[in-house]
C-alpha cells in the first residue's frame, strides 16, 4: 500500500482527459495511464510530495513527450510541454499570493447586481446548497437557480473583459517602456 | 449529460468536488471526467470559479462589509437570521487554515503513510460533528435571560434587529424597556454584537468592571468570569468604553476600529477605575482572519496564546475538563487555528510545535510535560 494507490483513483481521469487532450484515443489513452501508473508503483516514491495532483499531471507530461520522441507521436512537443493545468493547490496557492487576482475577482464580483451578488454569497462564502438557499430566501427553486447560473456567467464575462484589457494595455504600453 | 461552466459552478456536488469535501462527490466527478475526457478544461474552469469565489470572499470579508453605508457595493449580507451561524452550514466550503502546525501534522501523516498527500484534500469534513451541540436561533423579548453551555453556540435576534451570536458558557440578560427604553443588555462570557443602527437609543452592553456604547456597529465582547481579562475589540463604527463612578457614566476610551480594549483583571470587584487595562490593535492571522471574532465562524485561532488561555476556550468549546499538571506547561505559547478538528485533534496538533503530553481520565484531560 502507497499513495500511488490513493492517487490512481483520485486522478486517473484526470491523466486519462490530458491524454485524450493530446489526441489519443480513449483506449489509448486508457493504456498510457494505466501504465504510467504500473510504472509509478515501481518507483521508490518520496513521501514528501506534498502536492501529488501538480506532480502526477507534471509526471504524465513528460510520459507524454517520451511517447512522442519515441515515434509513436500526437501533437507537438511544445504543445505538450507549454500545457498548464493548475492543481487545486496551485489555484490556491496562486489566490493566496497574487493579490491582484484576488481583486479582479472582487472587482467582477462587485459589478453584479445585488440579487445575483446574494445568491453567490450564500453559496460560496456560507456554503449553503442551492435547496437550503431556496428555503432561507424565500425565491422559487428557479428563481434561485437562475440567479446564481447568471450571476456565474456574468461574473465571468467580466473576468474576461478585464484580461482582454489586461493583455491589451501590455500589448500597447510594453514596446515603449 | 454534458454540463456547461455555469452548470458546474453552481452545482453543490462539484463545488464539494473541487473542496475535496465528499468522497461519493469526487468519484462521481471523476468518473464524469473518465466518460467525457473532452470536458477537462470546462470542469478546470468551473473549478477555478468556484476556488477563486470562495477565497476571494473569505479573504475580502471585512474589507468589503464594512462599507454598511453602501450595501450595494458591499460583500452582500443577509440580512436577519442564522447567516454567520456556523452550525447551519451544509457544506462548509472554508479553506482549511495553512498554518505551520498543519504543515507539521500533515509531515507526520506523511511519514505514518496515510498516504495523505496534501492538505486542503486531508477531509475535514469527516470531523465536522464536533462536539458541540447545534447553534439554536432565539428571539429573546424584553427581560429574557438567555444562558448558552458549555460546547453551545446560541444565535439571537434581539427586538431592535441587533444580531449576538453567544459563544459557549455565556448568559445574556436583556433589559425590561429594550427595544422602546433603552437598548441595554448584560453579558457574562463572550458575544459578537452586529447592532442595528439607531442613533436614538444607544446600545449598550454591560460587563462585570465596565459597559460599552454603541450606536451601530461590529463588535466582540469577552468577559468569562473565569478568565483573568476581559476584552472588547472593535471590527466596525465605534464604541465606547463607560465606566460607572459615582452613579454616573463616563466615558473611560473611545476605540477606533481595529482597535480592542483588553482589562486585566484584579481580583478586587469594588474598584470602579479599571487597573490595567490598554488598547491594542486587533490580531489577524496569515489568512487575514480576524483572531478575536474566529469563533463567530466556527474557527478556533490562537495567537501567541498560553496554553492556560487555550484550556479555557478548549474547556468551553468541547465541554470538557482540562487539568494542566505542570506549571511551566501551562505557560507555553502557541500560535495556531483551527476548523473542525476535534480535541485529539488540536491537541495533538499543538503537542508538534510546543511538546507535552496528555492523557484522557474518564471526562478529563490531564496534560503533563
Amino acid at each position: 500500500m502507497g499513495p500511488a494507490d490513493s492517487w490512481y483513483t483520485n486522478y486517473k481521469a484526470r491523466l486519462f482527459a490530458i491524454a485524450c487532450h493530446f489526441g489519443y484515443t480513449t483506449e489509448e489513452a486508457e493504456d498510457i495511464v494505466h501504465q504510467f501508473f504500473l510504472d509509478l508503483l515501481q518507483k521508490n516514491l518520496s513521501d514528501a510530495i506534498k502536492n501529488p495532483e501538480a506532480y502526477l499531471v507534471t509526471a504524465f507530461k513528460r510520459r507524454l513527450i517520451d511517447l512522442h520522441r519515441a515515434g509513436k507521436r500526437k501533437e507537438n512537443v511544445l504543445d505538450i510541454e507549454n500545457f498548464y493545468l493548475p492543481s487545486a493547490q496551485d489555484i490556491i496557492e496562486q489566490l493566496e499570493t497574487d493579490e491582484v487576482l484576488t481583486n479582479r475577482i472582487a472587482e467582477a464580483y462587485k459589478k453584479l447586481p445585488a440579487r445575483y451578488r446574494q445568491v453567490i454569497y450564500m453559496k460560496y462564502y456560507q456554503g449553503y446548497s442551492t435547496e437550503k438557499i431556496v428555503s432561507l430566501t424565500g425565491f422559487t427553486h428557479q428563481t434561485v437557480y437562475n440567479n446564481l447560473s447568471k450571476g456565474i456567467q456574468h461574473l465571468r464575462q467580466h473576468l474576461k473583459k478585464e484580461r482582454l484589457l489586461t493583455k491589451l494595455a501590455h500589448f500597447i504600453f510594453l514596446p515603449f517602456i | 449529460m454534458i454540463y456547461t461552466v455555469e452548470e458546474l459552478a453552481i452545482n453543490d456536488s462539484f463545488i464539494a468536488w473541487c473542496t475535496g469535501q465528499n468522497e461519493a462527490d469526487i468519484s462521481f466527478w471523476n468518473d464524469y471526467l473518465q466518460q467525457h475526457p473532452e470536458q477537462l478544461l470546462t470542469l478546470e474552469e468551473a473549478r477555478k470559479i468556484v476556488l477563486g469565489l470562495t477565497f476571494m470572499l473569505q479573504k475580502k470579508q471585512h474589507e468589503l462589509s464594512a462599507d454598511s453605508f453602501q450595501p450595494k457595493h458591499g460583500l452582500y449580507v443577509v440580512p436577519g437570521k442564522t447567516h454567520t451561524d456556523p452550525f447551519t452550514k451544509e457544506h462548509p466550503v472554508k479553506f482549511p487554515r495553512r498554518k505551520k502546525v498543519w504543515v507539521a501534522a500533515a509531515a507526520v501523516i506523511l511519514l505514518l503513510g496515510a498516504g495523505v498527500g496534501f492538505l486542503y484534500q486531508h477531509p475535514m469534513h469527516q470531523n465536522s460533528a464536533v462536539t458541540s451541540a447545534p447553534a439554536a436561533l432565539s428571539v429573546p423579548a424584553p427581560g429574557d435571560n438567555i444562558r448558552s453551555k458549555n460546547g453551545e453556540y446560541k444565535t439571537l435576534i434581539l427586538a431592535d434587529g441587533t444580531k449576538v451570536t453567544l459563544n459557549a458558557q455565556s448568559e445574556l440578560s436583556v433589559s425590561d424597556g429594550f427595544g422602546t427604553k433603552d437598548r441595554n443588555v448584560r453579558l457574562t462570557g463572550e458575544g459578537f454584537f452586529e447592532v442595528a443602527h439607531n442613533r436614538q437609543l444607544p446600545f449598550i452592553v454591560q460587563v462585570a468592571k465596565y459597559k460599552i456604547k454603541a450606536v451601530g456597529t461590529k463588535f466582540n465582547v469577552k468577559a468569562y468570569s473565569n478568565d483573568t481579562y476581559s476584552e472588547t475589540s472593535l471590527l466596525e463604527g465605534k464604541v465606547q468604553i463607560l465606566v460607572t463612578n459615582g452613579g454616573q457614566d463616563q466615558v473611560y476610551k473611545t476605540l477606533q476600529v481595529n482597535q480592542k480594549f483588553v482589562l486585566n483583571d484584579s481580583t478586587t470587584a469594588e474598584t470602579t477605575q479599571p487597573k490595567k487595562q490598554e488598547v491594542v490593535p486587533l490580531s489577524y492571522d496569515d489568512a487575514n482572519q480576524n483572531i478575536e471574532t474566529a469563533w463567530v465562524d466556527h474557527f478556533l485561532a490562537f495567537d501567541n496564546t498560553s496554553l492556560a488561555e487555550i484550556k479555557n476556550v478548549l474547556e468551553r468549546k468541547y465541554n470538557t475538563a482540562i487539568v494542566i499538571a505542570n506549571n511551566d506547561v501551562a505557560q507555553y505559547r502557541y500560535t495556531a487555528s483551527f476548523q473542525n478538528e476535534n480535541i485529539d485533534e488540536v491537541l495533538k496538533a499543538l503537542q508538534l510545535s510546543y511538546p507535552f503530553s496528555y492523557k484522557k481520565d474518564g471526562t478529563k484531560i490531564i496534560i503533563t510535560k
